[in-house]
C-alpha cells in the first residue's frame, strides 16, 4: 500500500520522502524551507516543534492566526500543512480546511510540504470515501494528486497552472 | 441556448456563418487544415483515456445504476438534497429557466457589490449564457480554466467540455494571449502557462465572487464535489467572499460515498487520467475560527426542461456524468471538433441534449450528422444508449409541420407501401436499375465516390431462372 | 441438415447479387441447404435512419410474414447491419407481435455469425494464399458482438489476416449520413483506406456491403490501384472454395 502511493504520487510529479521519523521530517522540511524569506504553515502538522526549528532556520512564519493572513499569504514561497487520509489508488492525499488549517496554504505558495502519516493511508479512494462520508465532514475537503496542471494547451502535460508548481510528501512512519 | 420568451442571444461563440446548418459547418470544419492538425492532437488522448477507462470495466455497472437511482424519483432526491444543504447553511435557489438562473445570480451578485467575477470552466452556466449576463450588469468576468480562458479571450464558444481549446494549435493560443499581454509571448507551454498563472492570479485575488458548476450534489451530507486539473476551481471557492454554484439538476448523487466509483470513471474516460488533480468536496460556507473560504454559498438547481426528459426513452441521458467519452470517439466530432455543433453541447451527447432542452428550437438537424456507429453507446461510462437516442429523435423532434418534414413523411410513406409488396418491390427496383445515375441526391455520392457497376439481373432474378 | 433461409438484403438482390449468389455458396459448403423466400423485400432499415418508424414498421411486419413461421432453422443475411435492424429494432417497432419477432430475430443470424457460432465451422473448406486487413463494420461489431468470427473464417482458409489500426472505427458510410455529410463521410473513408494500405494487404475485408460499396466507391475515385481490394467476406471465402 506504501508502495503504491509512492509510486503513484511520484508518477503525479511529486517528490516523496519516507517513511521516515518525526525528526527526520522536521530536519528534511528545515531544509527545504529554510532558504525562502516567508513560509505559511498550518496548524496540523503533524510533526512536533516544526514551528520552532523553522524559527531557528531564520525563516519568517506566516501562521493562520495572523491577522493579515491573506493578504500576506501570496508572499509565501512554501506552504506546510498535514493531511487527513491518503488513497493510494489513485494516489492521492486529503487535506482538511479547518481553524489552524486554511485551504490556502496548499493552493497559493509555488511549494507545498505535506505530511502524511503511514497509519492514515486508505488502501482506495473508495475505501476512504466511505469513512469520511461517514464521519464529521470540514467545511472543505481537497483530494490532491500533485501539482497543478492543464492538457489544455495542445493536449500535453503543463505543470504549475494556478495551484502549486511542486509537491513534496514527507511520509511518516 | 434558451427556450424561454427572453431570447438572450449568446455572443463570443464560434463565427457561424448565418444559414449554415449542421452540414454545411462540418464541410467547413473538414477543409481547415489548421483544425485539423489541433484535432490530430485528440488521438493520444483517445489513446491513454481507452487504457485507464479499461482499469475499471465492473465499475461501469454499478456507476449506471447509481445514475439511474435517483432519475427515479428526481424531485424527492432534489429535496433531500436542499433540506442537507440548507442544514449546512447554504443559501438553495430554484431555477426552471436559464433567465430565471440568470436573474438569480445577478441578485446575488449586485446585493454584494461585485465587481468582478472568477469563473470555474462549468457547462452549465455555458448553458444559461452567465457571463454575457455578467459583463452586460457592467460586471468583469475572467474565465479561469486555461482552456475558457483562452476561448474567452478569442471570443468564442468553448469547442470541447473537457478541453475547450480543443481546436487550437499552440501557435493560435499563444496569439490570442500575447494579444491580451500587450507583449511578445515564446510558442512554449511553460512560458505561455507561467504568463496565464500570474494573470489570473491577480484575478483571483481580487475577485469579490466564485462561480463555479458541480460535478457532483451528496444528498445524504449536503456536500458539493468539484473536479479540477489546476486549481482554479479551488481558488474560486477559497478567495472571493461569495461562492455561487450552478447545479443543472442532474447532477444529485444519493451518497457522497459514490463518489469513490463515479469519480475515477468520470477523470479515467474524461483525460485518461486516474483521478483529476483536485477534488474539491464543500459542505457549506467557511466555519467560525477558519482563515479562509466563502463567507457565503449559494446553490443554483437548473431545470431548464430536464424534468421534461423523465418517464420517456431519453430519460436515461440525464445519467450523463459529463466526461467527454463520447465526443473523444465519435467519428464525427473527430473530424470536425465542437464549433460545428453550434450549440452549447456538442459531440453525440450534444446532439441528444440540446434539441431535447430547446425543445426542438435548436440542434434538430444534429442527430442525423451522425453515422449511427454507436462509439459513444460503448464508451459511455454510465451506458446512456446514445446512439439509440440519436436514432430516435430523427423521428421525435418536432419540427412542427414543416414542409420538408412532410414531404419526407410523404415520401417514406409510398416507399414502404411499395417495398411491402414483392410486386411493388419487383416493379419499383426494375426502373430503379433503368435510371441509373438520374436518380436525385446521388450528387452528394458521385462527387467523390464511384457508384457500384450496375447489376444486369438482380439475385431473385437469377435465383428464379436458376431454380424455376 | 439444417434449413437455412436466405435474408438476401435489398442492397445485396438489387447492387451486388454476385455476393449473394457467394453467400449461398458459402453456406451450402457449411453444409446448410439453402432456401430464397421469394417475397422477401427489405428489412426497412432506411426509412428508420430517416426518422420514419411508421414506414419501417409496415416493411418490418411484411418481413415477418416472410420469415416467420417457414419452417427454417435459421434466416442468415451478409449484413450485420440488416440482422441488427430484426434483433435490435423489430421487438419495439412490431409491438402487437412482440413476441413473434422476437422468436424470429433469435433465429437471424448474419453470416460469419452464423457459420462460426451456429454452426461451429470456422474451415468451410475454402483455400486462399493472400494476405487480408479486416474492416470491423460498426452494427456487426457493436450490435452482435461480431469480429472474431470473420478472423477465424479467413485464417482457417490459411490466408493472414493483418491488423490495420483502428479496425472498428466506422468507415463513413452510416446510410442517409454519407448523402447527408459527405465530407466527412469521404474524411473517414480516406482513413480507412490509409490505414488498410499501410498494412500492405491484399484485400480489405467487410461483412456489410453498404460499407463496401462506400469504400469501394471512395477507391476507384483516388486509387491507387496497389491499395487493398474492398470485399465482402461471403466473395472472398466463395472464391476459395473448389470450382463447381
Amino acid at each position: 500500500m506504501i508502495d503504491d502511493l509512492v509510486t503513484g504520487l511520484r508518477a503525479n510529479a511529486c517528490s516523496v520522502t519516507g517513511p521516515i521519523t518525526v525528526d527526520e521530517a522536521r530536519a528534511a522540511i528545515v531544509a527545504r524551507a529554510g532558504g525562502h524569506e516567508l513560509v505559511a504553515c498550518n496548524a496540523d502538522v503533524p510533526v512536533p516543534g516544526i514551528i520552532e526549528a523553522l524559527g531557528a532556520a531564520g525563516v519568517e512564519l506566516l501562521l493562520p492566526g495572523d491577522p493579515a493572513w491573506s493578504a500576506r499569504l501570496p508572499g509565501a514561497a512554501v506552504g506546510i500543512t498535514g493531511s487527513l487520509v491518503a488513497s493510494a489508488r489513485p494516489a492521492a492525499i486529503a487535506l482538511v480546511a479547518a481553524q489552524g488549517s486554511p485551504r490556502g496554504t496548499s493552493l497559493v505558495p509555488a511549494s507545498h510540504i505535506c505530511v502524511v502519516r503511514v497509519a492514515d493511508i486508505r488502501a482506495t479512494l473508495a475505501a476512504a470515501m466511505i469513512e469520511i462520508a461517514a464521519g464529521e465532514l470540514p467545511s472543505a475537503l481537497t483530494w490532491i494528486g500533485g501539482p497543478s496542471r492543464t492538457g489544455d494547451l495542445e493536449m500535453v502535460t503543463t505543470l504549475g497552472v494556478h495551484g502549486p508548481r511542486a509537491v513534496e510528501v514527507m511520509l511518516l512512519e | 441556448m434558451t427556450a424561454d420568451g427572453g431570447h438572450h442571444v449568446p455572443r463570443g461563440h464560434a463565427i457561424v456563418t448565418p444559414g449554415a446548418d449542421f452540414h454545411d459547418r462540418t464541410a467547413v470544419a473538414v477543409g481547415d487544415p489548421v483544425l485539423q492538425q489541433a484535432l490530430h492532437n485528440l488521438d493520444r488522448r483517445l489513446r491513454t483515456a481507452g487504457e485507464a477507462a479499461d482499469a475499471h470495466p465492473d465499475w461501469k455497472d454499478r456507476a449506471a445504476e447509481i445514475r439511474r437511482e435517483t432519475l427515479r424519483d428526481l424531485d424527492g432526491w432534489l429535496d433531500r438534497l436542499e433540506r442537507a444543504l440548507t442544514a449546512r447553511g447554504v443559501h438553495v435557489h430554484r431555477a426552471a429557466s436559464p433567465a430565471e438562473a440568470r436573474r438569480v445570480v445577478l441578485g446575488i451578485a449586485r446585493e454584494h457589490g461585485v465587481k468582478t467575477v472568477v469563473k470555474s470552466k462549468s457547462m452549465a452556466t455555458e448553458e444559461i449564457d452567465l457571463g454575457n449576463a455578467l459583463e452586460d450588469a457592467g460586471i468583469a468576468r475572467v474565465e479561469t480554466d486555461l482552456g475558457e480562458y483562452i476561448v474567452q479571450l478569442a471570443g468564442e464558444r468553448p469547442s470541447h467540455m473537457i478541453t475547450p481549446a480543443i481546436h487550437k494549435t499552440l501557435p493560435q493560443i499563444r496569439d490570442v494571449l500575447a494579444r491580451e499581454a500587450h507583449s511578445d509571448l515564446a510558442v512554449d507551454r511553460e512560458a505561455l502557462t507561467a504568463w496565464a498563472r500570474g494573470r489570473l492570479r491577480g484575478e483571483f485575488l481580487r475577485a469579490d465572487l466564485g462561480v463555479t458548476g458541480v460535478n457532483f450534489a451528496a444528498a445524504d451530507t449536503g456536500t458539493l464535489v468539484l473536479v479540477t486539473n489546476e486549481g482554479n476551481g479551488r481558488f474560486c471557492t477559497t478567495v472571493p467572499r461569495v461562492h455561487v454554484a450552478v447545479m443543472p439538476i442532474e447532477k444529485v448523487i444519493p451518497r457522497l460515498a459514490d463518489v469513490g466509483v463515479l469519480l475515477p470513471l468520470l477523470t479515467s474516460h474524461a483525460t485518461g487520467q486516474a483521478l483529476s488533480n483536485y477534488v474539491t468536496i464543500i459542505s457549506g460556507p467557511r466555519r467560525e475560527g477558519e482563515t479562509d473560504g466563502p463567507e457565503e454559498l449559494h446553490v443554483v438547481f437548473l431545470d431548464n426542461r430536464r424534468r421534461t426528459l423523465l418517464h420517456t426513452q431519453y430519460e436515461e441521458m440525464l445519467a450523463c456524468i459529463r466526461c467527454g467519452a463520447c465526443l473523444n470517439v465519435c467519428p464525427v466530432y473527430r473530424n470536425v471538433s465542437g464549433h460545428a455543433y453550434d450549440s452549447v453541447y456538442s459531440g453525440p451527447m450534444g446532439k441528444v441534449l440540446t434539441p431535447l432542452l430547446s425543445g426542438g428550437a435548436e440542434g434538430a438537424d444534429l442527430p442525423y450528422g451522425s453515422s449511427l456507429c454507436h462509439a459513444c453507446s460503448d464508451a459511455c461510462p454510465v451506458k446512456i444508449p446514445l446512439g439509440d437516442m440519436i436514432l430516435a429523435l430523427r423521428a421525435d423532434v418536432p419540427a412542427a409541420a414543416s414542409a420538408p418534414r412532410r414531404r419526407r413523411r410523404i415520401f417514406w410513406s409510398l416507399w414502404a407501401r411499395a417495398w411491402s409488396s414483392p410486386r411493388g418491390y419487383r416493379v419499383s427496383t426494375r426502373l430503379g436499375r433503368a435510371s441509373r445515375g438520374r436518380v436525385p441526391g446521388l450528387r452528394a455520392w458521385t462527387a467523390t465516390r464511384e457508384l457500384p457497376r450496375p447489376a444486369r439481373e438482380s439475385f431473385r432474378d437469377r435465383w428464379a431462372r436458376e431454380h424455376g | 441438415m439444417p434449413k437455412v433461409a436466405l435474408f438476401v438484403t435489398c442492397v445485396a438482390d438489387q447492387v451486388f447479387p454476385d455476393t449473394a449468389a457467394a453467400t449461398v455458396r458459402v453456406l451450402e459448403a457449411a453444409g446448410a441447404e439453402v432456401v430464397f423466400p421469394d417475397e422477401q423485400t427489405c428489412c426497412g432499415q432506411p426509412a428508420l435512419t430517416a426518422g420514419e418508424p411508421d414506414a419501417a414498421a409496415r416493411l418490418a411486419r411484411h418481413h415477418l410474414d416472410v420469415f416467420d413461421g417457414g419452417g427454417f432453422d435459421a434466416i442468415v443475411a451478409p449484413s450485420g447491419s440488416c440482422v441488427a435492424m430484426v434483433c435490435h429494432h423489430y421487438p419495439h417497432l412490431l409491438g402487437d407481435r412482440r413476441t413473434d419477432a422476437e422468436r424470429m430475430a433469435a433465429r437471424t443470424f448474419e453470416l460469419t455469425q452464423y457459420l462460426v457460432d451456429e454452426l461451429g465451422v470456422d474451415d468451410i473448406g475454402a483455400r486462399l494464399d493472400t494476405t487480408v486487413t479486416v474492416h470491423d463494420a460498426c452494427h456487426g461489431l457493436r450490435n452482435l458482438g461480431l469480429g472474431t468470427q470473420t478472423r477465424r473464417l479467413i485464417e482457417a482458409t490459411g490466408a493472414r489476416v493483418l491488423e490495420m489500426t483502428e479496425p472498428d472505427t466506422c468507415c463513413g458510410f452510416g446510410g442517409v449520413f454519407s448523402f447527408g455529410f459527405p465530407e466527412v463521410a469521404t474524411r473517414l473513408a480516406d482513413a480507412k483506406l490509409g490505414h488498410a494500405a499501410t498494412t500492405t494487404a491484399r484485400y480489405l475485408v467487410t461483412g456489410d456491403l453498404a460499407c463496401l460499396m462506400h469504400l469501394a466507391g471512395r477507391r476507384a475515385k483516388i486509387g491507387p490501384p496497389t491499395a487493398p481490394e474492398p470485399v465482402h467476406i461471403a466473395d472472398l471465402l466463395a472464391s476459395g472454395l473448389p470450382a463447381r
